[in-house]
C-alpha cells in the first residue's frame, strides 16, 4: 500500500467515525422540512382532456406572443430584460482576491448591455462557463445567471441590489445560492475607460 | 438512484419518494456538511435548507440523473456562504447537541478519529468538502468534481494537495498528543 493509499485509508476510517443523525431525529427533520410547505405537485393524469387542454394553452401562447410564453413557464429564467438603465448598462471591473478557488482571483470585466445580455471574462488562469449568460432588472435589483453551466449547476439565478457611486456601480447579493458567484459579484466595480 | 428503486410502491406521489430520499440521504448529508462546518447543528441546520429547496423542487429533481449530487451541491454552496448566519449559529450551538464527536459516543478508534477531524478542519472550507465527499462518502472523483462544480483535473489536483496538506496536519497532531 502506497503512502497516499494509507493516508485516504486513515482519513476514511477517521472520517466514517463520525455519528450521522439517529431515525428519530431524521424523521423529526422530515417533518420539519416538509411541513408547511406545498406537498410535492403530483404528476399529471394522462387523460385525453388534459392532452386537449395543454394543447389548447400552447396554441393560446403562440397566438400571445412569445413574452407571454417566456414568462410563464420559466420559474427560475431571469424575465426578459427591459432596456437597462443607463446607470446599469456598460462595462466594469473588479479584482478579485482570497477567493474559495485561487482560480478566480485575479481581474474580471462585467457587461451589461442592451437586451439583457450579460458578458463576463474571468482572470487568465480560469476557463470558466460565462458563455450565454443573461440578467433581467427589476427597479434596483438584478436578476443574473452566470455560471448555471458552471460553478452554480442547478442553481437559480441570483438577485443583487444594485447601486451607482462614485466609486462605481455597487453590487449586494439579495439572494444568492451560489457561493462563488456571490464572492464574486458582490462588491464594488469599476467603470471600465472607454 | 437506489434510494427510489427500493421503493416499494409503483405508484409515485411525490411525497413517498422525497421521504424514501430523505430518510435515506438526509442524515449523510448531515455527517458531510459536520465535516466542512465543524458542528452538528449547523451541519443539521444547512442540511435542513438544502433539503427544503429539494422539497420544493422534487417533482423536477428526480427525473435528474442524480439527486444525490443535486442535493450536496446546493447544501455545499450554503456552508460556503454560512458565514453570514455565524450568529444564528451560535445561538444554536448553545443548545446541547443531540449527536456528538466519535468520542463522545464511545466509538472504537474515536481519539484516532477526532485526531482525523481536527486535522481536517484545519483544510479550507472547499478542501473540506473534497476530503468529505472522497473519503467520507467514497465518492468517484469525476462526482466530487460535478458536485463541487469543478473540472475532474482541478478536483485531481486539488485532492493531492489536500492529501499532502492533511499528512502534515496529522503529523502535528501525533507530536501534540
Amino acid at each position: 500500500m502506497n503512502e497516499d493509499a494509507l493516508l485516504d485509508a486513515r482519513v476514511r476510517r477517521g472520517l466514517q467515525a463520525l455519528p450521522m443523525p439517529d431515525e428519530q431525529l431524521t424523521a423529526a427533520a422530515l417533518e420539519e422540512v416538509t411541513r408547511g410547505r406545498p406537498a410535492p405537485r403530483r404528476p399529471a393524469p394522462r387523460r385525453p382532456w388534459h392532452l386537449a387542454l395543454a394543447a389548447a394553452v400552447v396554441v393560446a401562447l403562440l397566438v400571445l406572443g412569445p413574452q407571454l410564453l417566456r414568462a410563464l413557464l420559466t420559474d427560475e429564467e431571469p424575465e426578459p430584460a427591459p432596456s437597462p438603465g443607463g446607470e446599469l448598462r456598460g462595462t466594469w471591473t473588479r479584482t478579485l482576491d482570497g477567493a474559495g478557488d485561487p482560480a478566480w482571483d485575479g481581474p474580471w470585466t462585467i457587461g451589461f448591455a442592451d437586451g439583457g445580455v450579460l458578458t463576463l471574462s474571468p482572470p487568465r488562469a480560469l476557463v470558466a462557463g460565462t458563455d450565454g449568460a443573461a440578467y433581467a432588472t427589476s427597479g434596483a435589483q438584478v436578476r443574473v445567471d452566470a455560471f448555471v453551466n458552471g460553478a452554480c449547476n442547478e442553481l437559480p439565478p441570483g438577485t443583487y441590489a444594485w447601486s451607482r457611486s462614485a466609486d462605481g456601480l455597487r453590487l449586494t447579493a439579495v439572494d444568492d445560492a451560489c457561493a462563488p458567484r456571490v464572492e464574486l459579484l458582490a462588491g464594488t466595480w469599476t467603470e471600465q475607460s472607454p | 438512484m437506489d434510494v427510489l428503486r427500493r421503493r416499494p410502491d409503483a405508484e409515485d406521489d411525490g411525497a413517498e419518494s422525497f421521504a424514501w430520499f430523505f430518510t435515506a440521504e438526509y442524515p449523510q448529508v448531515v455527517r458531510l456538511l459536520r465535516v466542512v462546518l465543524g458542528d452538528p447543528a449547523s451541519a443539521e441546520d444547512v442540511a435542513q435548507e438544502a433539503f427544503v429547496r429539494l422539497h420544493r423542487h422534487w417533482d423536477r429533481v428526480v427525473h435528474y440523473e442524480s439527486p444525490e449530487a443535486w442535493v450536496r451541491r446546493v447544501a455545499l454552496n450554503q456552508a460556503f456562504s454560512w458565514r453570514r448566519r455565524e450568529q444564528r449559529r451560535r445561538e444554536r450551538e448553545s443548545r446541547a447537541p443531540a449527536w456528538g464527536t466519535a468520542a463522545e459516543t464511545g466509538a472504537a478508534g474515536a481519539e484516532e478519529a477526532d485526531a482525523v477531524l481536527r486535522a481536517v478542519r484545519r483544510l479550507p472550507a472547499r478542501d473540506r468538502a473534497l476530503v468529505g465527499l472522497y473519503h467520507l462518502e467514497d465518492r468517484p472523483l469525476d462526482e466530487v468534481a460535478s458536485v463541487l462544480g469543478i473540472s475532474p483535473h482541478a478536483a485531481k489536483v486539488a485532492l493531492h494537495r489536500a492529501r499532502r496538506r492533511l499528512a502534515g496536519l496529522l503529523n502535528e497532531e501525533e507530536v501534540a498528543r
